[in-house]
C-alpha cells in the first residue's frame, strides 16, 4: 500500500481546500491507506483557537481537526517555519501533532510515496 | 508508466486546468497510460454541461471527452465537490427534483475511494492545483 502525505497549506475559510484536505485524509485512513497530514504555509492558520466557522455558515474546521484521531488520522505534523513566519506561538494553537523544522519536513516529503497538496 | 491525475484547478481561474488536460493528451499520444483522472474542488467545474467557452478559446470539456474516448478512461468527479457546486448527474437530479442534469457526459460522480484506488495502481500521481 502506497503511503500518502497530504499538505494542507490553504487558509481555513478562504477557499474549500482546507476542508478538502481533511476529507481526503479521513477517506484515506478509512481505506487503511497510511496517511500523514502536514500543516504548512497559510494552512497553520487552521490551527488558531476559538474558530467559529458555523457563524459563517460553513463547516467548523476546529471540530473537523478534533475529529481526526477518531477517523484514525494519527500522523499529523505542523511546519515550525510557517508558524515563525506568521509570528504564531505554538502554545497558543490547537496543535494536532508535533512541530517539524525545515529539515524534518524535507525528510517527510522524501519518505512519502505520494504527496498531495491542498 | 501509469499516471494518475488529480485536477483541483478551476478552468476559469487557473492555467493549471489546461496544463492537466495537455498532460493527459500527451500521455494519450504516447506509450504511457492513464490510471485515472479525478477532479476535486474547483477542478470539477470543467464538467459543467452548460459551459459556453468563448469562440476564441479552447473547449476543455470537449477535449477531455476526447481523451476519455481515445483511452477508454473514466473521468471522475469527487461527488462532494460536485454537489456543492451544482453539478448533478441524472440520478442526482431526479433525487433532488431538478428538471435537468448539469453534469456533461462522459464525466461521472465518484467517491474519494476511487481516486485513492487509482493512486495505488499508478506509478506517478500528479496534482494540478492552484497556487496558494
Amino acid at each position: 500500500m502506497k503511503s500518502l502525505l497530504i499538505i494542507s497549506q490553504g487558509t481555513p475559510y478562504g477557499r474549500s481546500s482546507a476542508a478538502e484536505a481533511l476529507d481526503t485524509a479521513m477517506a484515506a485512513a478509512a481505506l487503511d491507506v497510511p496517511v500523514t497530514l502536514l500543516f504548512d504555509g497559510d494552512g497553520v492558520l487552521q490551527l488558531l483557537p476559538s474558530q467559529a466557522g458555523n457563524e459563517l455558515g460553513v463547516r467548523n474546521l476546529s471540530q473537523l481537526l478534533e475529529a481526526l484521531p477518531a477517523f484514525e488520522v494519527e500522523r499529523c505534523f505542523v511546519a515550525a517555519e510557517a508558524l515563525a513566519q506568521r509570528s504564531l506561538a505554538p502554545d497558543t494553537l490547537a496543535l494536532p501533532g508535533p512541530l517539524l523544522d525545515a529539515e524534518a519536513v524535507t525528510a517527510l516529503l522524501r519518505s512519502a510515496d505520494v504527496v498531495l497538496t491542498y | 508508466m501509469r499516471f494518475a491525475l488529480l485536477v483541483q484547478a478551476d478552468p476559469a481561474h487557473s492555467p493549471s486546468a489546461i496544463s492537466a488536460l495537455r498532460f493527459a493528451e500527451a500521455v494519450a499520444a504516447s506509450e504511457h497510460t492513464l490510471a485515472g483522472v479525478f477532479f476535486q474542488g474547483d477542478g470539477v467545474q470543467v464538467a459543467q454541461r452548460f459551459r459556453r467557452p468563448p469562440r476564441d478559446e479552447s473547449d476543455l470539456q470537449a477535449r477531455w471527452a476526447k481523451v476519455s474516448e481515445v483511452c477508454t478512461l473514466s473521468l471522475q468527479l469527487c461527488v462532494a465537490s460536485a454537489l456543492r457546486r451544482g453539478l448533478v448527474d441524472v440520478p442526482e437530479a431526479a433525487r433532488a427534483g431538478f428538471e435537468a442534469a448539469t453534469l456533461a457526459p462522459p464525466f461521472e460522480l465518484a467517491g474519494l475511494a476511487t481516486f485513492l484506488a487509482q493512486m495505488q495502481t499508478a506509478d506517478r500521481i500528479l496534482t494540478f492545483g492552484v497556487a496558494s
